[in-house]
């Protein structure tokens, strides 16, 4: 069972939106500088978590993140170097939102790096419509994988 | 388009434009970045330019912010017309460390350099992977996303060019 505590600050959170067999983590606002530390953070720990519990696949939903600096992007790089040379990797599967046009650019080099890792799914139109608003905690269908 | 208040000067007319001074703090990197990207929307009413020039006033604002040695530094956004054919160039200003400088354009003339800066990204991302408390990504990012690079050093103050051709314009908007 994972007991991440995740983040919330005025303009960001990340929270565990599902502890399931598969979790899902959910980002959301404007992943800036101030965000950079206790992301990094979250990111470990979400790791380790997910070592101890053998989970085979974890979800992370950006359908309402707004943007992320390279600081951010680059805690994520180093939660997938971490997977990818683990002795136990598991897939993380990427949702991100097609409105959101930064994503896709941004997502795709994190991909490169760990292909048999790193999975990018679309969310649904209609889905991603709701989720680019503030307040959205909608939940819905992705689209088709991509991977490398 | 959007109505401009434009300048005209010999080469080029300057359509539309903002200009920013500036404390470097981190706490104001957000809200410019947001103001270059409404300029963008309201502006050009093309979301790819849109959400790269915010990216790239986000990254450029906040490497003013960490590295900037005095209380001012500036942003300029601005969309030039020439014969026919439409610029946006994004510059911004700041003083900064003599070391700050010898480091900033060794990565900008390495991504001048770049036959394919996609490829010199990832290469950037696979070297920084297992280093802590390291990005460094910011610039190759700005590269990596298409937008050209430009700079001058003068003294200790570091200019930033980043621009993007755009389409001429369309008729005017109501």
């Amino acid at each position: 069972m994972l007991r991440l505590l995740g983040i919330r600050t005025e303009g960001f959170a990340l929270v565990l939106a599902d502890a399931g067999a598969v979790p899902v983590v959910r980002l959301s606002g404007n992943g800036d500088g101030e965000v950079v530390a206790p992301l990094d953070r979250t990111l470990k720990q979400l790791h380790d978590e997910l070592v101890d519990a053998s989970v085979r696949s974890v979800v992370v939903d950006l359908g309402a993140l707004y943007f992320m600096n390279s600081s951010c992007l680059k805690a994520f790089v180093s939660w997938i170097y971490k997977v990818r040379t683990s002795g136990k990797p598991y897939q993380i599967r990427i949702q991100y939102n097609p409105n959101q046009r930064w994503q896709q650019r941004g997502l795709e080099p994190l991909q490169r790096l760990a292909p048999a890792v790193v999975f990018l799914d679309e969310i649904a139109a209609s889905r991603a419509a709701t989720a680019s608003g503030p307040a959205s905690t909608a939940s819905g269908q992705v689209n088709g994988g991509r991977n490398g | 388009m959007v109505d401009g208040c434009g300048e005209s000067g010999a080469a080029s007319h300057r359509a539309l434009f903002v200009q920013l001074s500036f404390c470097p703090t981190p706490s104001l990197v957000s809200g410019i970045a947001r103001l270059v990207s409404d300029f963008c929307r309201t502006g050009l009413r093309d979301l790819d330019v849109t959400t790269r020039f915010h990216m790239a006033a986000h990254e450029l604002t906040e490497n003013i912010a960490k590295y900037s040695t005095s209380s001012r530094a500036m942003l300029e956004i601005e969309v030039t017309e020439f014969e026919g054919s439409r610029l946006l160039t994004l510059r911004t200003k700041n003083h900064t460390s003599q070391d700050r400088l010898v480091e900033v354009e060794k990565r900008l003339k390495e991504l001048q350099d770049a036959v394919d800066p996609a490829q010199l990204y990832d290469r950037l991302i696979e070297e920084t992977a297992p280093l802590e408390g390291v990005s460094g990504l910011g610039l190759a990012r700005i590269r990596a996303e298409g937008l050209s690079f430009n700079y001058q050093i003068s003294g200790d103050e570091l200019t930033l060019i980043v621009q993007e051709p755009l389409p001429p314009p369309t008729s005017r908007v109501a």
